[in-house]
């Protein structure tokens, strides 16, 4: 095969797979800001999953208790030790390409960190730090 | 001297037949009394079993056609345990509680989570399920459903001459919730005793 060929269908490939994963984020967030929020931060995000959160049973919760600091590392869960892929889209290349799985995981994960729902500006914000690792 | 001969070869006979016929009553039971209704049948015995119950293992499950939806959302975190290990009511108050299980939030959206407990029905501990799922069955008949598999009798039966430092103390297994630490073919549904392989220590012979 012609390695012109070859490597343009290559960058095709790539290039629909980068898509794929703006449109599943810009879809949402495009969801998100129907539901009223301000502008998306990433750095706002970015504080978000660094906090370390207290809760009532004096515990403390943080995406990174799982995730580690860097979303672009491998995770474990911090009781069963399973491990867990990278979250950062360039170190993963299925993250935040499926609509549904984002929504469960943020569903799950909010309510465990913060004890609560994340709200719209939340969630908005979370991806958009995110999408960027 | 030859009638002497003769005497004690036929009460040799005798204490040997004695012997046999007694060793075929014998219950093999271990020092806390558990026996057969645990382990079930030993060594021949056991063979026989297995064959006449199929592969005798929990993968039929595998073969369901709901299997992957299962493993997707239910092994995320730990392996996807083969539900032959807990009877339905177990599964049915797992599935009732997922905002806290175990201490995480493992929601899911009513259509997906009605799938699973489908499956989990069908799968479940139960008379005639295979090898294992049997025993499980039986063990919890008349108790109240516990969420955990390591709480069940048949569990505890088998893991329990297991000491301490080999599963908590042991930093490569940490908890016996961990099947897979010891066991490589769980998540198939494959406890089969003779390929335990406890990490740091020998082969488990009990």
């Amino acid at each position: 095969m012609n390695p012109g060929i070859l490597a343009g269908s290559l960058l095709c490939c790539l290039l629909a797979a980068s898509a794929a994963q703006t449109d599943t984020v810009d879809d949402l967030l495009a969801t998100y800001s129907e539901e009223g929020t301000g502008p998306f931060d990433e750095s706002t995000g970015k504080a978000l999953w660094m906090r370390k959160l207290p809760l009532d049973d004096g515990a403390q919760r943080a995406c990174t208790s799982c995730h580690t600091a860097d979303p672009k590392q491998v995770g474990r869960h911090r009781v069963t030790g399973k491990r867990i892929e990278p979250l950062a889209p360039s170190a993963n290349g299925k993250r935040l390409t499926d609509r549904w799985q984002i929504e469960k995981w943020l569903g799950r994960n909010c309510k465990w960190t913060l004890g609560r729902a994340c709200t719209a500006q939340e969630k908005g914000d979370l991806l958009s730090f995110l999408r960027t690792q | 001297m030859r009638k002497t001969s003769i005497s004690l070869l036929v009460a040799g006979a005798v204490g040997l037949a004695t012997l046999v016929l007694l060793a075929e009553d014998y219950e093999e039971r271990d020092d806390e009394g558990y026996g057969r209704e645990y382990f079930g049948a030993r060594g021949e015995d056991a063979d026989r079993e297995r064959r006449g119950r199929g592969n005798g293992s929990g993968s039929s499950a595998l073969s369901d056609p709901q299997y992957t939806l299962y493993k997707a959302e239910c092994s995320g975190c730990h392996i996807a345990y083969p539900p032959s290990l807990l009877p339905a009511a177990s599964w049915r108050a797992m599935m009732g509680s997922l905002q806290d299980h175990f201490g995480e939030n493992t929601e899911l959206d009513a259509a997906t989570a009605n799938q699973i407990m489908t499956f989990l029905d069908r799968q479940a501990a139960a008379r005639g399920t295979g090898e294992y799922g049997e025993r499980a069955w039986r063990a919890t008949v008349g108790r109240a459903p516990t969420l955990r598999i390591t709480e069940t009798d048949y569990f505890q039966g088998q893991h329990h001459e297991i000491p301490e430092k080999m599963v908590a103390g042991n930093p490569e297994v940490g908890s016996f919730s961990r099947c897979e630490a010891c066991h490589a073919g769980a998540e198939q549904g494959n406890f089969d005793e003779h390929s335990v392989r406890i990490p740091r220590y020998e082969r488990w012979d009990d």
